[in-house]
């Protein structure tokens, strides 16, 4: 009797969970999981059929990997791939330590009110689109009417043309990348730092420890786990950029590619014309392939050393 | 058993799903008459307008009973039609017509891929008025293999690069239009050379030569395969010589951008030129000489009215028939509608209905314009709520005056039009699914190259023997093959 | 200034705080310098603009680049109120299946946590890209012209479920739900009186970002809405900058006649003008969320 009340109770609270992932549930089937059926077209030569999207994927012909062969086809091939796996395990680096020091500062800071008042002040660049960050920074960098230059002249020294100059772009682009990003980062981590209990430092103290030896002790673990998920969904994007920030802020310079051109930016150049969604869904695909085989892996190493921090 | 469960409502939401998508074919019913109009679902390019439905329903009283049908017209903001029409194609939606060009919603490619529904018998039965209307160069030039697959509005039929001219500034400097040498291809350009001297000299803050890094302009004395796209692949215009070859290797072609180093190297170009998308700020402000635009007869009142400031032109070269002029703007029945016979019939009467032509542009007589003589019009305050693009609708030879227009706008379209020459490549259409990687990769080579060398920013001395290597290794010469045995195919096809 | 009276446990020295000002300050006047920047140059003249480029402080002031902006009077009057109006209902939403669904795979004890957190992880790595999901939108749900069509795509989101679940994972709630099932309290009750008021900061953040992803989304605009009065104000400001572009890139193809549009398109300045427009609301209304965290804050420390 007892153990069937249990049994009850138990299907009931799974009852409750599988109602409390239902919406949930019923968004990604519709919303994600129904669309992925697109992928087939990495693997057509697509066609037009009277009768509809599914129609002409029917009577398209096969193609094997023959989308995928642009990516290849270029010179460029491994500086784009150098490109874009550089940049992400520096923005990933860069900007897990940036948003942290963010976080554990606004946390600390004794004046609330000022503490809101800069947290405010470091989201105003997260609304900038990427558009006019690039006119923004051509308004510093313009060869005749640029800030930089400007100040250059007046130290007698001969104006440059930055956008001419692919080796200091990638001080730039990281540069910017953490400008935009760090506030909107530092909130996730600032918000799990609000939920550390305050008898963890209470406790910390009694035992003699600073502030810094508090945070390394105390914060730091308690954001532990966080962090990791965080650097993991990044892991599994590091195939992928951000094309806003690679094209619209070198203003898609020519003679800047050697270290701005990253995949997304070449896929999109190369299929200005053709505008084959093949060859899209092609991209895609293969970026999202190799993130997901980085993620697994990645997962797999945390999972070795410590099974709870792992994100599956 | 539980999993089993989970399985099954997997299952049945995914079938759920599927049947839904696979919905929504109706019965046919007898459509087409005044009764039961057919709704043709029309997409079109613009700034959607406030009162679109207003007018939309007013004409809709008129075509229902004219032709059994009824108008759904879907305006898309310029810069996201073609995206967005690139995902209506593909995605199979029910529309009928919609707005095509060599620039947006691209024909060339939709139309070889089979988005659209083949014209040509249509054409014969319901079109008869098309035909006569339009100037037939508009027709064999947008024919794919002989298939017609979108109707070309009549407008200007070719396509000229002319320079503008900042008027004031020029009369201010004592240079007047006939300083400079007009058809002259590159030395048309070099002939601006000592008034942007002068500009420089006198007025340092101004740019004298305003332009920015796009690789569509140049024009010279052939054709290009690839239409305005400043991808290689180019052809003489007439000499009865089908050879393709890369205008990047070409001397004439080479000039240009000879010339656009040394007008940088002397400052007449913005060093930054390569760098921004527009140069609206400048041109507003009227702190430039001259820049380059495609004309069309009394185009200097369209512009001067346009700028706030007079502005006068001088062609660089003859006006040219191309399959990129022709294919400027036109309009496709999906090869999904359903009654493509009905939708002929309606751009017949767009096309030579100056009623229905009028109305879909200008908008309803009382509220938005008002007549002042039989071809004239003028706006009322209501036009701020109607303001529609008249070249993607059609026939614009039908349309009424507005105000600023000379009586003789439309006599002088055609004179125009019949002095252009036409390109011996006119009506050949390039298949580029047999090079797609090469042609992808030479874009992006194009891409890295174009906007240095056509601002003068890169020097050509180095650029374009680099950008000739470059394309190369991206498969240049299998791309010019395939244009070459695909364009000897067409001409042996022609002949027989 | 510094509340030394209650200075506690925990807290930083005078000095330590001293440093950790600067640190902030010099970060937030970078990220406070170009949108001053920005609102400088849309109160330029183009006749500055033209001749000095981008200035701190303009040669001659102007403000035609607003009264360009208030011509289009109603529409952007319009446009707000949808952007308002999606961006509340979204948010509620999004919170709603978002947190639920965060929370029942962060319980140990829901048995197919595993399968539904893959089923959540998968979207981020994997797309069927547009077309497909057009398609599902348009044929199948009717977004066309529809508010839906602006809230739904939104309205869940693999990356905050994530950042959610590690939340509810690390909080210290475990003990406050064991004693609520002793008391017999249903998983729905548990979530609502305790989970939820408990994880106020992590859920507030993930409001906040929603609330964000709302206010800028002018993508789902593209692919939905084509009628004015539905437009967010976001795909209205976005539409006037790209169509310039577009207008003056294409004029060789476009004929002559394109032209009489670039009569009512707006210069640079009007262009920053529009970045004002789009971003001064969403920034008053961040204080707003900034309360949650101050709470979330207290709660924490009730047992001090």
């Amino acid at each position: 009797m007892s153990v069937r009340a249990t049994g009850g109770w138990r299907l009931r609270k799974n009852t409750a969970f599988l109602l409390m992932v239902l919406p949930g549930f019923i968004w990604l089937v519709l919303l994600k999981y129904l669309p992925m059926g697109g992928i087939v077209l990495a693997f057509k030569n697509f066609h037009f059929a009277r009768g509809g999207f599914w129609q002409s994927l029917w009577e398209s012909s096969w193609c094997g990997l023959q989308n995928f062969e642009f990516l290849f086809a270029s010179q460029n091939a491994w500086i784009i791939t150098r490109n874009t796996i550089l940049y992400n395990l520096v923005f990933i680096v860069t900007g897990t330590i940036l948003a942290l020091a963010i976080a554990v500062a606004l946390s600390e800071l004794l004046n609330r009110r000022l503490a809101k008042l800069y947290q405010t002040c470091l989201f105003f660049p997260y609304f900038l689109s990427w558009v006019v960050v690039g006119y923004l920074l051509l308004g510093f960098l313009s060869f005749d009417k640029g800030a930089v230059n400007g100040m250059l002249g007046q130290f007698g020294w001969q104006p440059v043309q930055w956008y001419d100059q692919p080796g200091v772009w990638p001080y730039i682009l990281s540069f910017i990348n953490l400008w935009k990003n760090a506030g909107y980062n530092a909130v996730i981590y600032l918000a799990a730092i609000m939920g550390i209990d305050r008898q963890y430092y209470e406790a910390a103290e009694i035992d003699g420890a600073g502030k810094w030896q508090q945070t390394i002790y105390v914060t730091l673990p308690h954001l532990y786990k966080l962090i990791i998920v965080m650097v993991l969904l990044a892991v599994g994007r590091i195939f992928s950029a951000d094309f806003g920030l690679f094209y619209q802020v070198p203003l898609n310079s020519g003679a800047l590619y050697p270290t701005t051109d990253v995949i997304d930016t070449y896929v999109f150049r190369s299929l200005m014309y053709t505008g084959d969604i093949g060859m899209t869904t092609a991209a895609g695909l293969y970026q999202s392939v190799v993130g997901f085989i980085l993620i697994m892996l990645v997962n797999k190493v945390i999972k070795k050393y410590d099974r709870e921090s792992a994100m599956f | 058993m539980r999993a089993a469960g989970l399985a099954r409502m997997l299952a049945v939401l995914l079938v759920g799903a599927g049947l839904l998508l696979a919905g929504g074919c109706q019965p046919a019913v007898e459509e087409g008459t005044p009764d039961n109009p057919y709704r043709i679902v029309w997409y079109t390019i613009g700034t959607p307008q406030k009162d679109l439905k207003l007018v939309e329903a007013r004409l809709n009283e008129y075509l229902r009973e004219k032709i059994g049908a009824e108008l759904d017209i879907r305006m898309i903001d310029w810069a996201n039609y073609r995206e967005k029409m690139n995902v209506v194609l593909i995605s199979g939606e029910n529309y009928d017509l919609c707005f095509t060009a060599s620039w947006s919603n691209p024909y060339e490619q939709n139309a070889m891929r089979g988005a659209f529904y083949p014209l040509n018998d249509l054409l014969d039965r319901y079109g008869q008025g098309i035909k006569e209307a339009l100037d037939p160069r508009f027709i064999e030039g947008a024919k794919i293999n002989g298939q017609l697959y979108a109707i070309p509005a009549n407008k200007e039929i070719g396509q000229q690069v002319v320079y503008r001219i900042n008027y004031d500034l020029m009369t201010k400097l004592g240079f007047s239009l006939s300083d400079f040498r007009p058809l002259a291809g590159p030395d048309s350009l070099r002939s601006l050379a000592p008034y942007f001297q002068k500009i420089r000299e006198q007025y340092p803050g101004y740019t004298p030569y305003a332009i920015f890094g796009n690789m569509n302009y140049l024009m010279g004395d052939m054709d290009f395969i690839l239409a305005n796209s400043g991808l290689p692949g180019a052809v003489r215009i007439e000499q009865g010589n089908y050879k393709v070859f890369n205008q990047y290797e070409d001397r004439e072609f080479q000039e240009y951008f000879r010339l656009y180093r040394e007008f940088y190297e002397k400052g007449y170009i913005a060093p930054d030129a390569a760098q921004i998308r527009d140069d609206q700020s400048i041109i507003v402000s009227g702190r430039w000489g001259a820049d380059y635009a495609g004309y069309q007869p009394y185009a200097d009142n369209i512009w001067s009215a346009a700028m706030n400031m007079k502005i006068v032109s001088f062609p660089e070269f003859r006006p040219i028939v191309t399959k990129n002029s022709v294919m400027g703007s036109m309009m496709a029945i999906s090869i999904n509608s359903r009654r493509p016979d009905i939708v002929m019939k309606f751009l017949n009467l767009l096309n030579t209905d100056p009623y229905v032509r009028n109305t879909i542009q200008y908008g309803i007589e009382g509220i938005h314009y008002q007549k002042i003589a039989a071809n004239r019009i003028e706006f009322l305050p209501g036009h701020a709520n109607y303001e529609m693009p008249g070249f993607s609708l059609g026939n614009l030879f039908i349309t009424y005056l507005v105000p600023g227009d000379p009586d003789d706008k439309w006599e002088r379209f055609r004179e125009w039009n019949d002095s252009a020459v036409s390109s011996q490549i006119l009506g050949f259409h390039f298949d580029h699914t047999p090079v797609t990687a090469e042609l992808a990769a030479v874009t992006s080579v194009m891409n890295q190259y174009g906007p240095g060398l056509f601002t003068g920013q890169s020097d050509p001395g180095v650029a374009l023997p680099k950008l000739n290597q470059e394309l190369k290794k991206a498969g240049l010469d299998r791309l010019l093959a395939e244009q070459q045995r695909q364009l000897d195919e067409w001409v042996k096809n022609r002949r027989q | 200034m510094f509340k030394t009276g209650r200075r506690g446990v925990g807290q930083v020295s005078a000095r330590g705080n001293l440093l950790l000002n600067l640190f902030l300050f010099l970060l937030s006047a970078a990220c406070v310098y170009p949108l001053l920047f920005v609102l400088m140059i849309s109160l330029s003249s183009n006749e500055s603009i033209a001749a000095n480029g981008y200035r701190l402080w303009p040669g001659q002031f102007s403000f035609g680049a607003y009264q360009y902006m208030f011509t289009i009077g109603q529409q952007i009057i319009t446009s707000y109120g949808v952007t308002i109006v999606v961006t509340v209902a979204g948010t509620v939403l999004s919170v709603l299946i978002t947190s639920l669904y965060a929370y029942a795979i962060a319980r140990d004890d829901f048995r197919y946590r595993k399968f539904f957190t893959y089923l959540a992880i998968i979207p981020l790595l994997f797309s069927g890209g547009l077309v497909p999901f057009y398609m599902v939108s348009t044929q199948l749900l009717h977004f066309r012209n529809s508010l839906l069509g602006l809230i739904m795509p939104l309205a869940f989101n693999s990356f905050f479920i994530m950042i959610l679940r590690t939340y509810f994972r690390a909080g210290n709630i475990k003990p406050l739900i064991e004693a609520a099932k002793i008391d017999g309290a249903g998983e729905f009750r548990i979530f609502f009186r305790i989970v939820l008021p408990l994880s106020l900061p992590g859920v507030a953040t993930i409001a906040l970002f929603s609330a964000f992803a709302y206010w800028g989304d002018w993508y789902n605009a593209l692919l939905f809405i084509d009628q004015p009065s539905l437009t967010p104000v976001q795909a209205m400001l976005m539409n006037i900058q790209s169509n310039l572009q577009f207008i003056i890139q294409n004029s060789t193809n476009l004929s002559a006649q394109a032209f009489d549009l670039l009569r009512n398109m707006p210069t640079d300045a009007a262009r920053m003008a529009v970045v004002i427009l789009a971003t001064v609301p969403i920034i008053l209304a961040y204080p707003f969320f900034q309360r949650y965290f101050i709470r979330g804050l207290t709660v924490g420390g009730v047992k001090d």
